[in-house]
């Protein structure tokens, strides 16, 4: 392979894809779940993205390739399976809810309202993180990391109508669970 | 549009911004007409913005972060090569899927279309124009294999020479999107359960020479199938390249096959499951790269 000279090669890397640390960080340590872990991944990401930099294509977005990294070395190198055992399914999701007595019926809450009150941001992160995992994280693929359904399919390797549907579905749980929490805190 | 259809299909797209065109259009007057969907995709678009702040990403521990960058200084000069393993085994052939990879009906649509390009270029006496091919990592790294491989080739997969075909040449794992060919291991198991016809291009007098799993100077795993003939030899390498799309300047194309002259030589890119790639190599002229792969395939359909 003819590469550039390393200087500028570890230059450009640097300016594109270190910038991106941070949100891989929080990806990798919403796959494993694990400080030590979460480190390993994403070393070995950034690593991985840096041997392999001439693959990227420059104009399009970094953040998306270094996800689809992250995302590939964590289903084939970290607990191959580990994905699975976290993803919860819809129906579990719905029958927690229904254990919990909460009150699906209840007036959906406005976003404003939630901001209002960083209680009920953390409800938020509650809400999100009992996402059965395949909704999630496309969910924060596209909301938090900014990547469109093209770059989200490819990250995790499904059609772009899946990435459409998990979205949608997602938002709508999300919608049914603050709800529900709202509606418990408030005793409605 | 209804409203039905609208919240049912368009909604989390439009709040997105990912609707185009007439979509795009219907939704927008849609959501023009009617107050209670304009709502709707108004906190569509808030609960979005609302996860986006409140998941901002935590900081990398600094010791992290330093650990990061040592190994980027340590590697920066000289990008390790991951070393290949693998014993190759003789392997239990399947129905080589294959050799139905061109159907007729697509070489005859691809023998019209350039008997209408040349029909046109008489029309108009005017030469056609191609778009120069823009330096392209991917096809240095296939033509200095070529050179390198066509100047001495050791195979290190099993010759098979039964009329089955031969068991090597393919690297491609269908099996499940989530899988991913990157140790040597797993590409000796896709390598070996594949099958390529080895007379596939004996009518254009190549005969398969043999195959070699190896890797690429970044580690990641590639095959090499070696076909010589009196005139010279065609490469076809396969490997696993995610981030990878064809360039412009292509000279022709033939069902999932796109034709490109380059540093000299002549390729035949095709793209297939889980981002993998084939880019076939050659010193012949490219319209006859294009004749003996669209004829290989033709071949390897119906036999």
């Amino acid at each position: 392979m003819r590469n550039p000279p390393a200087q500028n090669w570890r230059l450009e890397f640097e300016q594109l894809a270190l910038p991106h640390l941070d949100a891989l960080y929080s990806a990798a340590m919403r796959l494993t779940r694990d400080r030590d872990e979460a480190d390993d991944l994403l070393q070995e990401t950034v690593l991985r993205a840096y041997r392999c930099f001439y693959q990227f294509a420059r104009g399009t977005n970094c953040r998306a390739w270094l996800l689809t990294i992250l995302y590939n070395l964590f289903r084939t190198r970290y607990r191959r399976g580990r994905f699975e055992q976290l993803a919860a399914t819809v129906e579990d999701f719905e029958r927690e809810l229904e254990s919990n007595r909460l009150d699906q019926g209840a007036a959906p809450l406005s976003p404003e309202d939630l901001l209002a009150d960083r209680a009920e941001a953390a409800r938020l992160r509650r809400a999100v993180d009992a996402l059965p995992v395949d909704f999630r994280e496309t969910l924060l693929l596209v909301d938090l990391h900014e990547l469109n359904y093209q770059e989200a399919a490819r990250v995790l390797e499904v059609p772009l109508g899946t990435v459409k549907s998990r979205v949608s579905r997602a938002r709508a749980l999300l919608r049914v669970a603050l709800a529900a929490s709202a509606a418990t805190k408030t005793g409605t | 549009m209804t409203c039905g259809e609208y919240r049912e299909s368009f909604l989390t797209a439009h709040a997105d911004d990912e609707l185009i065109g007439r979509d795009r259009r219907a939704a927008d007057d849609h959501v023009g007409r009617c107050a209670g969907c304009r709502t709707a995709l108004a906190q569509e678009r808030r609960l979005k913005a609302l996860v986006r702040t409140r998941f901002a990403p935590g900081k990398v521990p600094p010791d992290l972060r330093l650990r990061i960058r040592a190994a980027l200084g340590e590697i920066s000069d000289a990008p390790p090569r991951r070393p290949w393993r693998e014993t190759i085994r003789r392997a239990a052939r399947r129905p080589a899927a294959l050799r139905r990879r061109l159907p007729l009906g697509i070489a005859a649509a691809l023998a019209a279309s350039l008997i209408l390009a040349l029909a046109l270029k008489r029309q108009t006496g005017a030469p056609v124009v191609f778009a120069a091919v823009p330096p392209t990592p991917t096809f240095d790294y296939a033509v200095s294999k070529y050179e390198a491989l066509a100047e001495e080739f050791v195979p290190n997969a099993a010759v098979e020479t039964s009329s089955a075909g031969a068991d090597y040449a393919w690297v491609i794992e269908r099996e499940s999107h989530g899988y991913v060919a990157d140790e040597v291991a797993d590409l000796a198991e896709a390598y070996r359960n594949a099958e390529v016809p080895e007379d596939v291009y004996d009518f254009a007098g190549y005969r398969l020479a043999g195959g070699r799993i190896d890797s690429t100077d970044d580690g990641a795993p590639a095959t090499f199938t070696l076909y010589r003939s009196q005139n010279g030899e065609i490469i076809s390498i396969c490997l696993r390249a995610p981030n990878f799309y064809a360039p412009v300047g292509a000279r022709y194309w033939a069902g999932s096959h796109t034709f490109y002259e380059y540093a000299g030589h002549s390729l035949c890119l095709t793209f297939h499951p889980d981002h993998y790639v084939s880019i076939v190599v050659a010193d012949e002229p490219v319209a006859a790269l294009l004749r003996d792969v669209t004829s290989a395939n033709v071949y390897a359909a119906v036999s």
